[in-house]
């Protein structure tokens, strides 16, 4: 038998062959994008690799399922989209994402390095127009450090507080031919040191404390400390309410479990932050909606605030013990501080419990008289019931986002998607869509109001393509109805542009190759859920809800506790 | 009013100054003055800020924090001591005698005085010059190198 030698050649590289073997060496499966002249090489490279390009409609969607990607799995999501209007189009996707902590790498295209600085057909200065809202970005003119850039960029961007990173790349520059080897020194990926007399002394507040709360937000989920958030509150018996994106944090059917503050969050949970006397909030950042005026936030607690970005210590609320770092490491040090105190040390917490097991019954009589009611409650209780305790709800924003926030109760980690920071309507379906491919066959429900839901509907098209058993349910009262809410509030019912109407969803789906249905008052909500459920891939729900429904209670914008606005007012 | 000068060190570029500036609009920083300068030659990437704040050093630690989180500053720190640095054109001569009485160190470059020191002597030197200082570029405060220690 003839023996063959065979002589392996140096093929030169593209800058965009070094991108894609970035991407690979990064772990990435799916990227979501939109071509465009000034990104064409890297296109013209990607079919060459094992990498699952998912064609969305718009590059809003791209960013924003790259998005729901990242949140749903704990990895960097990638969108792609060429330069000037492309990369424009990303700008809402990408503030989204900074405002909640989300990693993303957005690789955009931008016009040939000749023509930059020309005002050249598609050319935008979009490193300078997303400089306030990425964590970083990169111009790569230098073919050879493309395959470096793409490498540390998925570093910063899950590092840390995790953010968004663009990388701007020349079309001259992804065409260019790579002179040297792909070489990445791998950056030490380290959190910040743990102060141990700080974490100390937040372990003997806690300790002390007769009415502690524990405040858990997106960071606890970000670090995965979901273990060690039980394991403190169950050892210390101290009761749990997570921020808005803390949700699903903590199992809602755990009896340590209260609820979320906040403008729109459980007036008990309010009102036990106003009682309580420490408040140990990890992984948050005392956002406005959850502090209102913070003159007047929990004014009787001590504050233990973690948090792993030390710029957001101090920021709003002046904590008596203030700590830099990652909420499992905080975590895991204080119960190694309280391992060796009894468990009899924190009993007399029981009367703490029950004053506000006390405080939430009425809010649970009105809930559970609104439960046999056609409405949102009702709709969510039977999504709930037949999509299982698996399901992950991605909800829009508005009215809808704080019902599903009030009385959808997760229980699975991370099971609850919404834009919390940003507030980005528009942001359920697409970011539904990364969701569903972070985890395809699990089964994902979109809760959208039918002024957010118009926002980016063309996504219908590629979930059809790519065949996406999401279920969506909007909630339709015909107006744009938290800002509704507001003008009956606070401007004498004045409703100046919320009336807003929409298409017949139903035809809207079937002229997608989708499934729809109206369900309106009177109908049978959970054999229309179930309809839904039994439906091959997407279903549309149009659920005809009150049109002047509230959401309850509220805190006025800026305002305390004292101000709440409830259902009974 | 209370100040603090933070001393930044960055390289990267015009990208990098942009982010610095982006970032300090954007959180609201409230800054005095901006005096940016090359650590080494104009090959050099690394660059040097000076950021005078209208706040005490206590209120600045987040804007050190924030500063610091940007991926292009190597180090940000409260600089201990600045120096002004101001080009001017004098008239007369009367600059010399007026610069030693006042602790500035000043000289005579190519029809430019360049006098510096620290901010509220050179303040007082340009007050007594009064109406014989025709112009003045004040370029500092400037921290100063290894922070002056």
């Amino acid at each position: 038998m003839e023996n063959t030698a065979y002589q392996i050649e140096y093929q030169p590289r593209t800058g965009s062959e070094a991108i894609c073997e970035a991407l690979l060496d990064e772990g990435v499966e799916h990227l979501f994008g939109y071509p465009g002249g000034a990104i064409m090489p890297f296109y013209d490279a990607l079919p060459d690799y094992p990498l699952k390009h998912i064609l969305v409609r718009h590059e809003q969607a791209a960013a924003h399922a790259a998005d729901g990607y990242a949140r749903a799995s704990g990895r960097v999501g990638v969108c792609v989209a060429t330069s000037g209007p492309g990369a424009t189009n990303l700008v809402t996707g990408l503030a989204t994402a900074q405002m909640d902590s989300v990693p993303v790498v957005a690789i955009t295209g931008q016009v040939g390095r000749a023509a930059m600085g020309k005002d050249s057909f598609q050319e935008t200065n979009v490193m300078g127009m997303t400089l306030p809202f990425t964590k970083h970005s990169f111009l790569v003119e230098d073919p050879d450090e493309l395959y470096p850039t793409v490498r540390r960029a998925f570093a910063i961007a899950r590092s840390g507080r995790p953010g968004p990173v663009l990388i701007d790349i020349p079309k001259d520059v992804q065409a260019a031919a790579c002179e040297s080897e792909n070489g990445y020194r791998r950056l030490r990926e380290v959190d910040p040191p743990v102060s141990g007399p700080a974490l100390e002394a937040a372990a003997t507040l806690l300790r002390k404390a007769k009415r502690p709360l524990i405040l858990a937000g997106h960071g606890v989920t970000i670090s995965g400390a979901e273990r060690e958030l039980m394991l403190l509150a169950e050892k210390t018996g101290a009761p749990v309410v997570t921020t808005l994106l803390g949700i699903s944090a903590f199992p809602e059917d755990h009896p340590l479990y209260l609820g979320w503050p906040g403008m729109h969050g459980q007036a008990s949970v309010n009102r036990a932050i106003d009682r309580s006397d420490l408040l140990f909030a990890i992984g948050m950042r005392f956002d406005d909606r959850i502090t209102g005026d913070p003159r007047r936030f929990a004014p009787n607690a001590k504050i233990v605030h973690v948090d792993v970005d030390p710029s957001e210590l101090g920021k709003v609320v002046k904590p008596t013990v203030g700590i830099a770092a990652d909420a499992k490491a905080a975590m895991r040090s204080v119960l190694g501080y309280l391992k060796e105190v009894p468990d009899e040390c924190f009993r007399d917490r029981a009367a703490w419990r029950e004053e506000l097991r006390r405080s939430q019954e009425p809010e649970k009589r009105r809930e559970d008289a609104a439960r046999g009611e056609y409405g949102p409650i009702r709709i969510l209780d039977a999504i709930k019931a037949a999509a299982g305790e698996e399901v992950r709800l991605v909800t829009d924003v508005g009215q809808h986002q704080m019902w599903a926030a009030q009385f959808f109760k997760f229980t699975r980690r991370n099971s609850h998607i919404t834009s919390g920071g940003l507030g980005t309507m528009g942001f359920a379906l697409p970011a539904a869509m990364g969701v569903a491919f972070a985890y395809p066959g699990e089964p994902v429900w979109v809760v959208a109001g039918d002024g957010g839901f118009q926002m980016n509907l063309q996504e219908l098209a590629t979930i059809r393509d790519f065949g996406l058993d999401i279920k969506v349910a909007i909630l339709n009262n015909g107006y744009l109805g938290m800002v509704r809410q507001w003008q009956e509030f606070f401007h004498n019912r004045r409703y100046s542009e919320t009336p807003i109407t929409g298409p017949d969803y139903e035809t809207l789906a079937a002229s997608y190759g989708l499934t729809g249905k109206t369900v309106r008052p009177g109908d049978d909500v959970e054999e229309a859920v179930r309809w839904a459920e039994e439906q091959e891939g997407c279903a549309i729900l149009d659920f005809h809800i009150d049109p002047e429904a509230n959401v309850y209670p509220m805190i006025p914008s800026g305002m305390s506790v004292n101000e709440m606005i409830e259902e009974d007012d | 009013m209370a100040t603090c000068a933070l001393s930044a060190r960055f390289s990267g570029g015009m990208q990098a100054l942009s982010r610095l500036l982006t970032m300090m609009q954007g959180k609201r920083m409230p800054v005095l003055n901006l005096c940016v300068g090359r650590e080494a030659g104009p090959e050099s990437g690394v660059m040097r800020a000076t950021i005078l704040l209208g706040c005490p050093p206590e209120m600045a630690r987040r804007y050190v924090a924030l500063l610091s989180a940007l991926e292009d500053v190597e180090e940000v720190e409260v600089a201990d001591s600045t120096v002004e640095v101001v080009l001017s054109s004098v008239d007369g001569d009367e600059w010399r005698d007026l610069a030693s009485r006042s602790g500035v160190e000043a000289v005579e470059c190519s029809g430019t005085v360049v006098a510096s020191g620290e901010p509220g002597k050179v303040e007082a030197w340009l007050a007594a010059l009064g109406d014989r200082v025709e112009d003045a570029v004040r370029l500092g405060p400037v921290a100063r190198p290894e922070g002056g220690v």
